[in-house]
């Protein structure tokens, strides 16, 4: 029976001399899961990635996977597929000798590492590049032989260090969809390191956000950004209007305008700060109900039009599916409108 | 590459005539067929090359400052790598004395250093011995090898060498199939380096050589001692030529330009 945690960190901690880099790190990682750990830098996601890889030891607390403590055991030993940023694929090897090494390591026969390299390269889509150095390679060719590299001594977990951070955006979004695809046909866990919220938002399963060394909140991608735990997270996962607002009786009043309060909200008095996402605005014609203000500047985005509305609270974000209508023009009075579901208080940190 | 202005072409017309005129002089001097140092020549005599023949002093130390030069070059080697990996990689301590002793030849004088290592190799027995000279030339070139190893090391990505550990390797297995290999054009360059200075080495050699332990330029310095005929300038002439071949040869097989600032193939 496969345990319901593959890997545990418990209370895990890491100190450089007075320096504290890990406060406190917890979680569990489901068999086959993708895991993004998401964080600005020097949050301390490397680090526990590090840990996990066996490079640092942590200071306090223990990991575990499949039931067994790694603290003792080598990063030789555990069995851990790496993918960098940097690729730090071997530079004197060819594709094929750079997959091939962990299986040499493994004393896999000749015969059998022949195929299993072919069939890696393979599934990366690079068999006819086989005996290119990395030199010869372009980055992103380059990103496909350690993917390759790490996949074909069949991991028990793959740990992808900001793994296309280094690739344009056109390839790294063909080589996120792939990777993705990639993951959910082998099933390996996995736990992606990145800072690039959109990139962890696509890929995981999901996703652990780290400020300080800590977890502020580690949910499904959707969850962490339609409720984000707090204000860091809120501004971290995609961009939030923030709305300073009166609330009483089921209602609150900003900018002359009332409107209603979600049901979890109803009963708040006072003072309270609202925050809603730019694709829950709505812009109407000068004149209907809501929040009044004018159009400060439109950018077209192709599928969305991105609008900056400036009214009495301040610059908000609108940003309005292109269905085809006439766009409001820059300088017109406008007023903002919203569902009242759309709204969330935020945690004063 | 961007071409050179007007007045870094003097610039290195200049510094290339410097330090070409003086060899250009010692070989023209070599082929005279006086019994002197004469320039302009008259007439070309090869003399005083064969002469060369008739003193195997000269060869004895010759063939003597090769195995010298070879022996503490790959010391060195041995001594240098493992210190420089320890440097570049961990933060020990002790590592700062490392460093500073490690480097610390270069900045005392050679006399000195002659001086203070006859006084110390007397006490071992070391003085005037095939021993002593190795020792004293491994202390002189280590700080060049370290340099030309650490420039390669500094080159080196260590996620490289933790992706090897990775995928199972052990460190002796990382070393061997993964650092050595891509740190070998700095050792190589170090090596080249130290084999040279070791090879060139005078002030300190002079006060540890003896008769059974004289290494080419101890010889050549004494010879002048004694007298000046243009038998020093045919060996002198010999040895850049020798010098020459075996660059141009190495050239061929690995950019020596390379090699010195410890770059990989590109």
């Amino acid at each position: 029976m496969a345990a319901p945690h593959f890997l545990t960190l418990d209370r895990i901690g890491k100190d450089y001399g007075a320096f504290t880099a890990i406060r406190e790190v917890s979680f569990s990682v489901a068999p086959g899961e993708f895991l993004g750990l998401l964080g600005p830098s020097g949050c301390g996601k490397t680090t526990t990635l590090q840990m996990i890889a066996g490079f640092e030891a942590p200071s306090r607390g223990r990991i575990t996977m499949d039931g067994r403590d790694l603290t003792t055991v080598p990063a030789a030993k555990r069995g851990i597929g790496l993918v960098f940023q940097s690729y730090a694929l071997f530079p004197h090897m060819t594709a094929a000798e750079n997959v091939a090494f962990g299986l040499e390591m493994r004393r896999v026969s000749k015969a059998e590492r022949i195929k299993r390299v072919a069939e890696a390269l393979d599934l990366v889509h690079l068999a006819h590049l086989a005996d290119r150095f990395p030199r010869q390679m372009s980055g992103g060719q380059q990103q496909r032989v350690a993917l390759a590299r790490a996949l074909v001594i069949e991991p028990r977990l793959l740990l992808l260090d900001e793994p296309l951070s280094n690739l344009d955006a056109k390839l790294r979004e063909e080589m996120q969809v792939e990777l993705r695809e990639l993951q959910r046909r082998i099933g390996v866990t996995t736990i992606l390191v990145t800072h690039d919220q959109s990139e962890a938002m696509a890929l995981c399963d999901r996703v652990a956000i780290m400020q300080g060394g800590r977890i502020v909140q580690i949910d499904a991608p959707w969850r962490a950004y339609d409720v984000p735990a707090d204000d860091f997270v809120a501004d971290f996962l995609g961009r939030s209007n923030r709305l300073p607002a009166c609330a009483g009786g089921g209602q609150a009043e900003a900018g002359g305008h009332r409107f209603a309060l979600p049901p979890d909200l109803a009963d708040r008095q006072g003072d309270i700060l609202l925050t809603i996402r730019p694709e829950r605005l709505r812009i109407g014609n000068d004149g209907a109900a809501g929040l009044g203000g004018r159009v400060q500047s439109r950018l077209f985005l192709g599928g969305f039009w991105l609008y900056a509305v400036e009214t009495a609270l301040g610059s908000f974000a609108v940003m309005l599916q292109n269905t085809g209508s006439v766009p409001h023009d820059e300088g017109a009075p406008v007023t903002l409108d919203w569902d009242a579901h759309s709204l969330r208080r935020l945690e004063r940190a | 590459m961007s071409r050179n202005g007007p007045l870094a072409l003097a610039f290195h017309a200049l510094f290339l005539t410097f330090i070409l005129a003086p060899l250009l002089v010692v070989i023209g001097v070599s082929f005279t067929g006086e019994g002197y140092l004469a320039l302009p020549l008259n007439g070309l005599s090869l003399r005083w090359w064969r002469a060369i023949g008739d003193n195997p002093r000269f060869l004895e130390s010759f063939w003597f400052s090769l195995r010298l030069g070879v022996t503490a070059a790959t010391l060195s080697a041995l001594i240098a790598v493992p210190a420089a990996l320890a440097i570049a990689r961990w933060r020990f301590p002790g590592r700062g004395a490392l460093v500073a002793i490690l480097a610390s030849p270069l900045m005392i004088p050679h006399v000195v250093l002659g001086v203070a290592l006859l006084r110390f190799f007397s006490g071992f027995g070391l003085s005037g011995s095939f021993a002593g000279l190795v020792t004293a030339h491994v202390i002189v070139i280590t700080p060049y090898m370290l340099r030309l190893v650490g420039a390669g090391l500094s080159g080196l990505d260590p996620r490289i060498e933790r992706a090897a550990e990775s995928l199972g390797a052990s460190r002796l297995t990382v070393f061997r199939r993964v650092t050595l290999p891509l740190i070998a054009p700095g050792v190589a360059g170090g090596w080249i380096l130290a084999f040279v200075t070791s090879f060139d080495e005078l002030t300190v050699s002079l006060f540890l050589a003896s008769p059974s332990a004289n290494p080419l330029p101890v010889q050549l310095f004494n010879y002048i001692d004694q007298m000046t005929d243009p038998l020093v300038a045919s060996v002198s002439a010999a040895l850049i030529l020798g010098t020459a071949l075996v660059l141009l040869v190495l050239d061929r097989f690995y950019p020596i330009d390379r090699l010195l600032t410890g770059e990989r193939r590109a």
